[in-house]
């Protein structure tokens, strides 16, 4: 049998079908909590996050309109809860976690007998620097980047989340990139770090 | 040679160019190292952004979003029962109306000689006498009529250890009270002798008069436990039970017995309970589950002190304080989560916000989250349906209950009684005569300032009242 379209599951969650919102709660449980770590680096937030998008998704099943895509919509949800809490932080939040998360050892965190440490180290490492890279931009382009580039939304689509336009979306990714590209030169230029 | 914009360049690289420009760009690549080299920057920047990996969500993650909606489903059913109820209020009414009306023309018919008025001299008016009064004497009668057809109260006992208002409306028929009050009770005896939950334990007891619901148990069709709230209809419907009849069950009779002493008196002679109407029947029975209005059971339910202990300890967590789209119901589903895991404790104390706490504020939220999981999973849910009572109000009712009270614990059981007479009277009146009720010479002369008091504040808590209307 064909898998279902999003369209169609959120269709039948609107008819009260529970296992249409346990299969859209499968789909896109890690794409949500994933979107949000990477706008948020909170992992208790980004669950806290992606919960409400779940739940807010099943308030409005009833008043739910398929005159766009349900990734649309999700996201837009999903985009409008994450730069509300990104402008509701603190400066100092944002820039003073950076040491105390445990999520930012590496060394702790991978402290393994495997041949492959020091490798897995150097790895974590370029994450990390691909993390802050992203981290460093502007909200909006923040948003735009990793929509377009880890949760494989369009740019029309992203355009749709974002209400802007869609030159205006290109002219947003073409900015962030070309930070990103600055600050990941030496990543770029496949050195070491 | 003209190179294109770094823009275009970056528009090649995405693949958003149209296919003739796209071309373009390749023909001009071939001739220049500098712009080619950029776009392999561009696309070798792709490749390096794929290194920060998903994140898994923790495996409770599920869990917490069906429960989320799971309570979302809870609320939703709560509401819309809430506005069926007050639906019935109009036909309710209408059922007393034509009550008192059958009433007046039965007793012109059967009721005459010095009798009648003998006894309506002997019933004063509840509007001139202090209530309290006047129920005791209006309900003798009533309960000796309901003692020959139902089994016998411990009335003593209900008011010793249920609390006088219980009592008052708990009376009939005794297993029934029994087990409507005592489970709860010694849940929370037990409770108390968990000496981790001891003080939340005694903080969950509300006060003198309001007994705590068991979680799944059909609650009492009983307007004056205030425990009831809007489930309780809903489970007593559920539960296909039929409702307490005039004669058989007399809760019902018996909570409505200041309104029909009321409304007896002031339309004839006080009725002959034996010789009650069907119609009157009918309009009790339908009165009995709407004597207390939702909100005021809300307001009094969310001022116990579970929401109190709630409010205080668990916002002090601080966790997600910034976040409005977290309410504390979420706050509480994600509670429950974590004391259901051992990691709990764990995962806050991992938390950097947490950590970012002082440490005694961090040792007091250890202390509260080691209460909270030694609660039962029965009064984990009285918590949780009392947090979301507490969010249905408005802020400032809510303000307005957690004042209101101790001022309410302090009052005498008969005085409540009688405040609680009063504000029947108060909720059916337009919000625009509230005030000159409240101010009536009637009032003013059967209530202590400290009753008038209490009296407003809980007028406070009714539909359409200025605090009502500020956002929740």
């Amino acid at each position: 049998m064909a898998m279902e379209t999003d369209l169609e599951l959120m269709l039948r969650v609107r008819e009260g079908d529970a296992q249409s919102f346990e299969e859209l709660l499968r789909r896109y449980r890690v794409p949500l909590v994933s979107y949000f770590y990477r706008m948020l680096r909170d992992r208790a937030l980004a669950e806290d996050l992606a919960q409400e998008v779940f739940l807010r998704v099943y308030k409005a099943r009833e008043r739910y309109q398929p005159d766009a895509r349900f990734t649309t919509w999700l996201y837009r949800i999903a985009t409008n809860l994450a730069l509300n809490a990104l402008r509701d932080r603190k400066p100092e939040v944002l820039l003073g976690e950076e040491e105390n998360s445990d999520e930012e050892r590496p060394i702790e965190r991978f402290v393994d007998p495997k041949p492959s440490v020091e490798q897995q180290l150097v790895e974590n490492d370029r994450e990390r620097l691909v993390r802050q890279a992203v981290e460093a931009l502007p909200p909006n382009q923040r948003a735009a980047v990793i929509l377009h580039k880890y949760q494989e939304v369009d740019y029309r689509q992203i355009a749709g989340i974002l209400k802007v336009s869609e030159s205006a979306v290109k002219s947003l990714l073409f900015r962030a990139y070309e930070a990103l590209r600055v600050r990941l030169e030496p990543l770029l230029r496949g050195g070491q770090i | 040679m003209k190179c294109f914009e770094r823009a275009h360049l970056f528009a090649y690289a995405q693949r958003m160019l149209e296919a003739r420009e796209a071309a373009e760009v390749r023909t001009h690549l071939d001739a220049c190292e500098v712009c080619r080299a950029l776009v392999g920057e561009y696309e070798r920047l792709e490749t390096v952004l794929d290194e920060w990996k998903p994140t898994e969500p923790s495996p409770w993650f599920d869990a917490r979003v069906r429960q989320a909606v799971k309570a979302q489903e809870a609320a939703r059913a709560s509401t819309a029962w809430m506005r069926l109820r007050w639906g019935w209020l109009a036909t309710a009414s209408l059922a007393v109306l034509v009550a008192a009306v059958s009433l007046v023309t039965y007793r012109s018919h059967r009721i005459s000689g010095p009798s009648a008025p003998a006894r309506s001299a002997q019933r004063p008016s509840s509007m001139t006498q202090p209530a309290p009064q006047a129920l005791a004497e209006s309900r003798p009668s009533i309960v000796a009529e309901k003692k020959a057809a139902a089994p016998p109260v411990e009335t003593s006992k209900a008011k010793g250890e249920g609390g006088p208002l219980l009592a008052e409306h708990v009376a009939v028929p005794a297993p029934k009270a029994a087990n409507l009050e005592n489970p709860p009770r010694q849940a929370l005896r037990a409770e108390a002798q968990n000496e981790a939950a001891r003080p939340v334990a005694q903080s969950l007891r509300p006060p003198q008069g309001l007994s705590l619901r068991a979680a799944g148990r059909p609650a009492p069709p009983l307007e004056g436990n205030l425990d009831a709230g809007g489930r309780a209809g809903k489970e007593r419907e559920a539960s296909a039970q039929p409702a307490p009849s005039a004669s058989g069950g007399g809760a019902l009779a018996r909570n409505s017995a200041g309104l029909e002493n009321r409304s007896a008196v002031q339309a004839a002679p006080a009725p002959a309970v034996g010789g009650e109407s069907q119609a009157m029947a009918t309009g009790r029975q339908a009165l009995g589950g709407l004597m207390i209005p939702p909100a005021a059971r809300k307001a009094l339910l969310s001022a116990s002190g579970q929401a109190a202990v709630r409010d205080k300890d668990v916002e002090e967590m601080g966790l997600y304080r910034n976040l409005e789209v977290l309410k504390d119901f979420d706050l509480l589903v994600d509670f429950d989560v974590l004391s259901e895991l051992p990691l709990g404790e764990k995962k806050v104390a991992h938390a950097q916000r947490f950590q970012s706490l002082p440490p005694e504020q961090q040792e007091r939220i250890d202390e509260n989250l080691r209460r909270w999981n030694a609660f039962s999973p029965a009064q984990k849910e009285q918590i949780r349906e009392r947090q979301e009572i507490l969010a249905s109000l408005s802020s400032a009712q809510r303000q307005e209950a957690r004042a209101l009270f101790p001022e309410w614990g302090r009052l005498e059981p008969q005085r409540r009684q009688a405040v609680l007479e009063a504000f029947r009277h108060l909720r059916g009146l337009p919000p625009d005569q509230r005030q000159d009720y409240l101010s009536s010479p009637e009032v003013q002369q059967q209530f202590s300032p400290e009753e008038r008091q209490v009296l407003e504040g809980l007028s406070q808590l009714l539909p359409g009242s200025k605090l009502e209307s500020e956002s929740p």
